[in-house]
Parts: C-alpha cells; structure tokens; sequence
C-alpha cells in the first residue's frame, strides 16, 4: 500500500518527457484589457497547442483583473477606480486579483493539457532574468515568482479538456502607489464562498535594476523561448472570427459584476445585533437585522419591524450608492431607541 | 425531488423491455461509469449523478470554489459546464453524457472540499436526465477504468 502510493504521487506531480514541438511567440500591440483577454480566449477556444506551444506576450492600460470566481467588490477599491482611470475586469482563470499597468508585461502560456506546466513556464522567465540581467529570483511554494519574498509575478490558470494555459504578470516598474490604491478593500466585513486574494509583499524589477524596461524584459524572455515573434498588429473579425462577441462577453456588467459568487455584507449595531444585506447575482435579494444571540426574541423586541428598513434595496444592482444607502440605515439603527432598548432588556 | 428518479426508471424500464437490455443494464448500470477525462457518472434510471474521480480530484489539490451548471441546463457530451477551482488553476468540468440537468449538489457549493474527501459519496457535482443512453457505451466500467490508469502511468 506505501508503494502504492508513492508510485501514485510521483504519477501525478511529474510532467510527461519532452517532446519535439514548434513553438511561437505573438506579441499583442493592443493594450485594452477586454480585447486582449478575448484574444487570449479566442486562442484557448480555437486553436490547438497539443504539437505546438505559444506564448503570448500582452499588456494593458491601467486595470485590476479579478479572478474568476472572485468579489470585485471586495478585491479592489471599486468606488474609486473610474476616478483613477482603472478599469475592471474578470478573467476566466482562477487565483486572485492583480493590477496592471503598461509597465508590467503579462505572459500566456498556452500548451496541450498533457503539457501543462506552470513551474516549467516560471522556471524560463527566471532562467530569462538570470542570464540577461543576472538577477536571482525564486518559485514560491505558491507558484509565484519572488526576489527575497517579494512577489513580482501573481500566477494563474484555465485547465480543459485538451488545451491549458497558465498566464502571469511580471512587475517591471509599475506604479505601486496606485497599484495599493487600486487593491485597497473598503467594502468592510463580509461573508462569502468567493475565491479571496492572499496579500503579498510585491516589488517591481527596476527595484533591483534601475530603469528597466518592459522592452528589456521582452527581449530576455523571447530569447529565453528561443522563437521569432510575431506582432498582432490588430484583433479583428477577419483573423479572430468571433473575436467581438468575446471581448463584449469580458466587458459586460453580466460578466463582471454578476457572476460575482453570492455573499452577505454584516455591520455591527450593537453587541449582539447586526445589520446585514444578501448580494446575489449582483442584485440585493435580502437585508435586515438579526442577533448572534438565538435566545434573544426578534418579535417581542420588535426588531422584525426595523427590518423594513432594507425594503428599498431589494432587487437593486449593488453599487457604491447602494452601498451609501445601507450604511446610512444602519447609523440611524445605531441611534435607535429600540435597538438600545435590547442592551438594557438582556 | 426523490420521486422523479423512480418514475423516470419505470417508464425506462418499460421502453427498453427487451430482455438483452435488462441483462446488461441490471449488470453495467449498478456500478460508476468513467471517462478518459476522469469523470464517473452513476446510473438510476434515466438519472444519472456526475462527479470526478479520485485521481482527478488528487490532481486538483485542495478544491476552493465549485462552479455547478444550474437546475435546467442543457448539456451536451464533452462541453464545459462549469469549473471546479484549486490552487489558482479553473479546470473545467465536463459531462460525461448529455442531458438536462435536474440538480446541483449546493452541498458541495458550500464546502468544496468535500470533492477531495468524498468524491464518490458527499461530493458528486450534478444530476441530469440523460438525453441519449448510447453515449454510455463509450465510457468505461470502473475495472476498465483502473486498467486505463495503469497504462497512462507507464507512458
């Protein structure tokens, strides 16, 4: 049985011996992220990566991507990014969310299933940094890409039936101010199944090599893969049929906001009270008041009735004004001579 | 919802009397049925529950998030309908026969774990109606399954 299982466990963890297969490297001139997420898709959609492998190299205006099944809610600073000229987008692999900016480049990796290996990938950018710019960097146990604990490459990944792609960004020098600012959570506390973010401690490369450029970078990484690239001079129908109805899918607000897995947002009233509201498909489903105290009788202390409060919000689409709107009902609830009524009652 | 699969596997039972059908059906359908992409699906009628396999659920690591197809949703043989996700990787999950599907198991939704502790039992992912049975004949008996994992470890 011990044989068993340590045949099972070196089975699973290791990758299938090299084979010969042509490689590619495409070079996307396009720097909107809904476009270059659709060509990305577009690419795992129709083509096939089982004898030939392609890297895709991309970036984009500022933007914070979120996981697939992630809260961008949550994840980012969602009031102010329009102020900031921050898009937001969801993207179909799964993993946490990132900030991008033209000075950070973002690597696809596309292969066959069989072939799919996210060490291997990091293992050449490492390998890229090493001979190009003699800069150590280390695989985390997490798969990311640091320099002395420092991420400077988030990782993720889409598995399917015969293709796979693994895709990270790699921090060359992009603004960490906004980056922070971008990220920063102000929904407060909620309870959710949603895939969350594990905060890092990031760096960009120019930290170690002063003025480094993503055009440097690029080169080291094409030479590393050891291929020509080829520039995408535009994503249109006529070389990516169907293309359009992609990037309109990554853009839509049905995408991005509602595919947001359920969740609830809780604001403590008084000790043993609290105000919540139900987020579901994007749209307030429920909201109300309710004690961690189960002995506590919301009837008699007519806590039933406060709940109407919330009526107004239900079926609404969540947004910062909804928001506003919650938290004003439970500061006047915080005021409230039957919620204070309840601390002296106990 | 438990009446449905009952109902469902007399009037099966009734379209297909043939007495080589019932022979192979009561021998094939009482065990998990496998794909080469390690999904099972178990049979109870016309109903069968989907799940994936403990050599895939091995090879996911510790599931975090379950994206299940809807109650209603059609479903065609070797499409995505959902993601099943670990470790920062969104691995598709595909349905080993078509069908419209009649349940979702929100237990698992709640507690995607139970596919690494459970993935035969507590944490099947959905159940459909199956649309066409023929599809069956391409998937693989668990002993045949077992045979189909030895050969991919010596390749």
């Amino acid at each position: 049985m011990r044989n068993f299982q340590k045949i099972t466990s070196i089975r699973l963890y290791c990758t299938k011996p090299q084979r010969p297969v042509a490689k590619s490297i495409y070079f996307s001139k396009c720097t909107d992220i809904f476009t270059n997420l659709a060509l990305e898709d577009w690419l795992y959609k129709n083509r096939d990566f089982t004898n030939h492998h392609l890297l895709m190299l991309w970036r984009n205006q500022p933007c914070v991507v979120v996981g697939r099944h992630q809260n961008p809610w949550l994840e980012c600073n969602f009031a102010s990014l329009p102020t900031m000229g921050v898009e937001l987008a969801r993207r179909n692999s799964g993993g946490g969310t990132v900030y991008h900016d033209i000075d950070n480049l973002n690597l696809t990796f596309f292969t066959g299933r069989s072939e799919y290996s996210r060490r291997r990938n990091l293992q050449l950018i490492s390998s890229a940094l090493k001979h190009s710019f003699d800069i150590s960097s280390e695989i985390n146990k997490r798969e990311d890409l640091c320099i002395n604990d420092h991420k400077i490459s988030g990782t993720a990944s889409k598995l399917g039936r015969l293709t796979a792609y693994h895709h990270c960004t790699l921090l060359v020098n992009s603004n960490k101010d906004n980056l922070s600012l971008a990220l920063k959570n102000t929904l407060g506390n909620v309870k959710t199944n949603a895939t969350v973010s594990v905060k890092s401690k990031i760096m960009n490369l120019s930290e170690i090599k002063l003025g480094m450029s993503v055009d440097e970078v690029m080169e080291a990484i094409v030479e590393e893969y050891g291929q020509n690239v080829q520039v995408i001079e535009s994503i249109d129908e006529a070389n990516y049929p169907g293309v359009t109805e992609i990037r309109n899918t990554f853009k839509s607000n049905q995408w991005k906001y509602e595919k947001t897995p359920k969740f609830t947002i809780y604001r403590d009233l008084f000790d043993i009270v609290e105000a919540f509201l139900v987020i579901e498909q994007g749209k307030i489903v429920n909201g109300g008041i309710e004690t961690k105290d189960l002995s506590l009788n919301m009837e008699s202390n007519n806590l039933r009735d406060l709940s109407g409060l919330f009526n107004e919000m239900m079926g609404k689409n969540f947004t910062k004004e909804v928001l506003d709107e919650f938290e004003m009902v439970v500061c006047e609830l915080r005021h409230n001579e039957i919620c204070k009524n309840i601390i002296v009652n106990r | 919802m438990a009446v449905v699969p009952r109902v469902l596997c007399r009037r099966f039972l009734q379209n297909f009397s043939s007495p080589r059908f019932i022979h192979t059906s009561l021998k094939v359908y009482a065990e998990r049925l496998f794909t080469e992409k390690h999904e099972w699906v178990k049979l109870d009628g016309k109903i069968g529950t989907i799940g994936i396999s403990d050599y895939a659920q091995e090879a996911l690591g510790d599931v975090v998030y379950a994206q299940l197809p809807d109650v209603n949703t059609e479903i065609k043989q070797k499409e995505e309908c959902g993601a099943l996700e670990s470790v920062k990787a969104a691995s598709e999950i595909y349905s080993p026969v078509s069908g419209k599907v009649i349940e979702k198991n929100e237990a698992v939704e709640e507690t995607p774990s139970l596919i690494n502790t459970s993935c035969y039992d507590k944490g099947w992912l959905f159940k459909l109606e199956l649309a066409n049975e023929s599809e069956l004949k391409e998937l693989m008996t668990e002993t045949k399954y077992t045979e189909f994992l030895k050969t991919q470890e010596s390749h």
